[in-house]
């Protein structure tokens, strides 16, 4: 009796330690996978918008340089880190520039560790896409955001609740996941 | 002329007493206290809450650790927050809220994380249990051989080696 049920416990933890250990490998060693990329819960997060006030205008957008009084109030909007030295957010600009193009007014931008003028030479030279930019004083916002680098994404619904957020620039499996967001989010 | 001479020596000893004086307020502002004691709290505080907080951006560093652009606007942070009077429970809780529980160096206890904190000793005492059945087991077949005579009949054969 003892010996079947010991055999019996003796093929079952084999069994479940080979799956256990294949299992950690198949997740280690997953090539999609990036060990130094910090997990984000987004479900859990709760950024706050209360720092936007106290963002530097750049020169040359200073009309658009009040992120608080360009907030929609009618709808989810979009905030999104930027900077002029960050070349990721090179790949995502001409998105954002369409985006804004298609939805008008709901696009912020905020210049992560930027000097000014350069976001603003950037803004001027490859297009601009935001209904309202500035640029982030002593990372204030970032830290509020809870930003991991740039470009970083952040959706929020009207009442300023995070909806969704893109650790890195909308392009691929982030874009799509990003244009399902948005179109969830429209009331 | 004497009186010009003397006027002009009790001068430079002004002059030099002046100057004494000037170099020992140089010297002194360059002294750094040497004591620990003698660290604000507030030092004191920001450190260990550095050495608490993971730098997001650098693998398993943490914020006093790495000098990441990130990890400089973290410290920034938490000065901040030790200034505007917040205790270091809030400190944590504020940082978790933007980043999650990932941001805490050590892993907060709760149902997520129960196998990473007891998983260890649960293994372990599975292979502590089956070890025991093992061995008990052994012991069994053994006595059980001895009775057949068979234990006798190895022990023959190894004592003719």
């Amino acid at each position: 009796m003892t010996r079947i049920f010991l055999r019996l416990a003796i093929i079952g933890l084999g069994t479940a330690s080979i799956l256990l250990v294949g299992s950690l490998l198949w997740f280690g060693l997953n090539p999609q996978r990036d060990p130094a990329q910090f997990p984000i819960q987004t479900a859990a997060l709760t950024p706050d918008l209360s720092a936007l006030d106290q963002a530097t205008p750049l020169p040359g957008y200073e009309a658009l340089g009040d992120l608080v009084a360009n907030t929609p109030t009618d709808g989810p909007f979009v905030v999104n880190f930027f900077a002029s030295w960050c070349q990721p957010c090179r790949l995502e600009h001409p998105y954002l520039l369409a985006f804004a193009q298609a939805h008008p007014g709901r696009l912020l931008g905020l210049a992560y560790r930027d000097d000014p003028l350069a976001s603003a030479q950037y803004l001027n030279s490859d297009g601009n896409p935001y209904a309202a930019v500035a640029s982030d004083t002593d990372s204030l916002n970032a830290l509020n955001f809870g930003l991991t680098g740039v470009p970083e994404t952040f959706l929020f619904d009207t009442d300023g609740s995070l909806l969704f957020r893109s650790p890195g620039p909308l392009v691929g499996a982030l874009r799509s996941q990003f244009e399902q967001a948005w179109e969830a989010a429209q009331p | 002329m004497t009186v010009s001479a003397r006027q002009g020596r009790s001068l430079s000893a002004a002059v030099r007493a002046v100057l004494l004086f000037l170099l020992a307020a140089i010297v002194l502002i360059f002294c750094k206290p040497v004591s620990a004691f003698s660290q604000s709290l507030e030092e004191i505080r920001a450190k260990a809450l550095n050495n608490e907080l993971r730098c997001v951006v650098c693998a398993g560093q943490s914020i006093a650790e790495s000098n990441a652009e990130l990890a400089q606007d973290m410290r920034a942070q938490v000065d901040r927050l030790i200034l505007a009077g917040q205790s270091d429970g809030e400190i944590r809780t504020w940082f978790v809220e933007r980043y999650g529980d990932a941001v805490l160096m050590n892993p907060p206890l709760n149902a997520l994380t129960i196998g990473l904190w007891f998983g260890p000793f649960g293994i372990f005492t599975l292979g502590l249990a089956i070890t025991l059945l093992v061995l008990r087991r052994g012991q069994a077949r053994l006595t059980l051989r001895r009775g057949n005579g068979e234990a006798s009949e190895r022990d023959d054969r190894v004592g003719g080696i």
